[in-house]
This record gives C-alpha cells, sequence and structure tokens, in this order.
C-alpha cells in the first residue's frame, strides 16, 4: 500500500494511484497472470513479462524488488525537450492527468534526482503563465482551451486564482456580491443607469 | 485487473458532481466485497503452500545437517509476490469502499445543513443504511439546537456565523409595514432601517431588502456612484 498520510480518504490521491506505469516483472507470480496481463493468456506472470501495475500496486512489489519500474512515456526523453521548447502547449491532461503526484509518489519509490527535477522544472515553467491568465480576463473559448491544458493539480491552482481575484474585486468595489442585486433590479427597470 | 470495480464506484460518484447523490450502487458494493472474499481465499491457499514449501526445505537442510533458520518467504518470490498483490488488493478494494462511503456521507450531511430535510428525489436513491443515519444525524442536531435540552439558537440558518446580529439594509421596493421582533418598520423606497439580519435576508432575497455596507449615509449614493 502507497503511504498515504493524511490524504487517505481524498478521492484524488487515490485516483491517482490508479495510473498504469510499466513494470517489468523480475520474479515470477503464481496465478494471477489473468488479472494483470490478461493479453498474454497464462495463468501465472513469468518473469521478465512486461505488465502496466497501476501505482497502488507496484509500491511494495518495488520495495521487495520483485519489480522494476519502467519510465512512463509522459515522463520520457520525448517529453523532456517538448517542455524545454515550450511547457505552456503541452497538453498534460492528455498525457497524465496526475502528472506531478504521479511524479512524486514514482520519486518517492525510486529516489531518483532526475524525476522530481523533471516535474520541478515543468511545473516552475507552466505556474508563471497560468497565474497571469487566471488572474486575467480571457474570452470564454481562451478559458476553455487554457483548462483543457491543465493537469488536475493545475486545474486546482487555476480554480484558486480566478477565485482569489473575484474575491479580490469584490472588496476593491464594495459590499457583499448580495449587494449587486438590487441596483441590477433598478437598472433593468429602466430608471437609472449607473448613477447618471 | 484488481480494485477496477471499486474505482468505478469512486469515480462514478465524482462524476456525477461535487454534491449530487446518484443511487447507491449495492449491486457494485457486494461485487467488491465478493472480490476481497476472492482475494482472502488466495491468500489462505498461497499461505497454505508457502508454509509447506517451507518445511519442505528446511527438511531438506536438516538432512543435509545445515541451520534451518535462515529460510523466509522471499525463497520462495512466485508465491510470496502474488501473496502481496492479493493483500495490497484488499486493502486498496477496502480505502475505496470507505472513500465511496464517507462521501455520501459527507453529501447527506450536507443537506441536513442546506435543506434541512431529504428531498423526495433524493431518498430513493439512498440505501437504507443512509437514510437511518440521515434520520439520527438529524435528530443529534435537532436535540443540540433546542431550547429546552439545546442552545436554543437554529444553526443551519448561517453557515458562516454573522458578524453582528443586526444589519443596515435599504429598502428598494415599498412593502408598507413589516412587523419585525424588534418592532414594526414602514419599508419606504430609499429608507435605511437597522434590522435583524435573520429577519430581514428573507426580505433580501426577495429583492425588496439590499444590504447596506456603510449605514445611513449610503441612502443617498448608490454603490455604482462610489466606484
Amino acid at each position: 500500500m502507497v503511504d498515504s498520510g493524511g490524504d487517505y480518504f481524498s478521492v484524488d490521491s487515490v485516483l491517482a494511484e490508479e495510473t498504469a506505469i510499466p513494470c517489468l516483472f523480475q520474479c515470477g507470480a503464481n496465478g494471477i497472470g489473468r488479472a494483470l496481463d490478461p493479453s498474454s493468456g497464462l495463468e501465472d506472470v513469468n518473469p521478465g513479462a512486461n505488465v502496466d501495475l497501476p501505482i497502488w500496486l507496484l509500491t511494495e512489489l518495488a520495495k521487495r524488488d520483485m519489480i522494476t519500474i519502467k519510465q512512463p512515456k509522459w515522463y520520457g526523453e520525448r517529453m523532456r525537450r517538448k517542455i524545454q521548447a515550450g511547457a505552456g502547449v503541452e497538453n498534460l491532461r492528455l498525457r497524465c492527468p496526475y502528472f506531478y503526484d504521479v511524479a512524486l509518489l514514482l520519486h518517492s519509490i525510486e529516489r531518483g534526482p532526475a524525476l522530481a527535477e523533471f516535474a520541478m522544472k515543468t511545473f516552475q515553467a507552466r505556474y508563471k503563465e497560468l497565474l497571469i491568465k487566471a488572474h486575467t480576463n480571457q474570452t470564454p473559448q481562451e478559458m476553455t482551451r487554457l483548462q483543457s491544458l491543465l493537469c488536475t493539480e493545475e486545474a486546482v491552482l487555476f480554480e484558486a486564482a480566478r477565485q482569489s481575484m473575484s474575491a479580490f474585486s469584490r472588496w476593491r468595489f464594495g459590499g457583499r456580491p448580495l449587494a449587486m442585486k438590487g441596483p441590477m433590479k433598478r437598472r433593468l427597470d429602466g430608471a437609472r443607469v449607473n448613477g447618471h | 485487473m484488481f480494485g477496477r470495480r471499486a474505482v468505478d464506484l469512486v469515480k462514478e460518484l465524482v462524476s456525477a458532481g461535487p454534491d449530487a447523490l446518484p443511487p447507491y450502487n449495492d449491486e457494485q458494493v457486494r461485487l467488491v466485497i465478493e472480490e476481497v472474499q476472492e482475494h482472502a481465499a488466495a491468500m489462505k491457499e498461497l499461505s497454505r503452500t508457502l508454509n509447506e514449501l517451507r518445511q519442505q526445505r528446511e527438511a531438506e537442510l536438516e538432512a543435509r545437517g545445515e541451520p534451518t533458520d535462515s529460510v523466509s518467504f522471499s525463497d520462495f518470490p512466485e508465491q510470496s509476490s502474488a501473496f502481496i498483490v492479493h493483500h495490497t488488493s484488499i486493502l486498496r478494494n477496502k480505502r475505496l469502499l470507505l472513500i465511496y462511503t464517507k462521501q455520501r456521507m459527507d453529501r447527506i450531511k450536507q443537506l441536513r445543513w442546506r435543506q434541512r430535510s431529504l428531498p423526495e428525489d433524493v431518498q430513493t436513491n439512498l440505501s437504507p443504511q443512509e437514510i437511518q443515519w440521515f434520520a439520527t444525524y438529524s435528530r443529534l442536531l435537532s436535540d443540540y439546537m433546542r431550547r429546552d435540552k439545546g442552545i436554543g439558537m437554529d444553526l443551519t440558518l448561517d453557515p458562516q456565523p454573522p458578524k453582528a446580529p443586526d444589519m443596515f439594509v435599504r429598502v428598494l421596493q415599498d412593502a408598507g409595514s413589516v412587523a419585525f421582533s424588534t418592532g414594526s418598520v414602514t419599508l419606504r423606497k430609499g429608507s435605511t432601517h437597522f434590522l435583524p439580519q435573520a429577519e430581514a435576508d428573507h426580505l433580501i432575497q426577495e429583492g425588496i431588502l439590499a444590504p447596506s455596507e456603510s449605514g445611513p449615509i449610503e441612502a443617498f449614493t448608490t454603490p455604482y456612484e462610489r466606484i
């Protein structure tokens, strides 16, 4: 079991752990071939078999060196080059909806600096743009386009930035959000527009 | 794949939206529990095999006169890896079922705070246990808020505690004379009053009153002019 810390009941964390990672079996496993590797059609998993395992399952096996984890292609060399070329346009949601959570989980198993560094660089490159876009007004089409590129963790940040922005403008222009209700109604009546 | 059914349960709840309560999927829950029982049976079988293998190995070593205490389950990776997979799957299924139950419980609890009772269409989506839980929770909360036994205040009125019991409101429409607990007030368009928030709230919802942050002075300027 992945050490879930305080996230035992977190829906996002269980869904992130569902991400399948390519693995190589170092030893065999009896009787579970049909469930783990249906394409082989065998009752047992043989040593050297390539199987995609979800993160929740592979942690315990990797700890005992029963499997080796291979690099998922969304952290691979090609992706690294793409991120370097232009981090903001890459569609992370399509490649891995939990890009950073999965990186963190894999890092906690493998403890290699390479993956952590890559995830961090990706985030740094994308975060600035995300924040600027969230804090300025965008056309609805641009908003949908932007949001379709973000992975789940980024979408949460994006939404938080939007909310803080609207909270700020509420404070700046005074009153509870309810206060808008009255005057708006009067304008519709045609009585007075914007106090002129 | 192991645990697929349980994660589908959670996904079903997520895709329904943050406040929605889709029908309780007892068929799927039953299937998940069945899967757990299958895992348990497989583990029993595997542990029997593992123990047999160990005894066999120990007997071999003893016959050769070597120490037997170094034999462990990790000497039989085919069995022990399968054993770990089954065990992890059980824990995973347990966690997912608990999340499913807790997510639903949180949503039902929210209904009690927002709408006070179970709407008819929601009730048909709940399991008997969930309905029973709602009834118990509702009774506990009502008892706590009752005047004779509890604190004598309706906490569900404001999800966030109000800063003050009274507030300034400005009248947007003539509404004649309205009785408040502080006395009768004639609501004339444009005038400002200091009224109990709990009683003014429903008039604000109707659009007769508007909350006024700055008090009586605001009667001369609309919020738009202040910008």
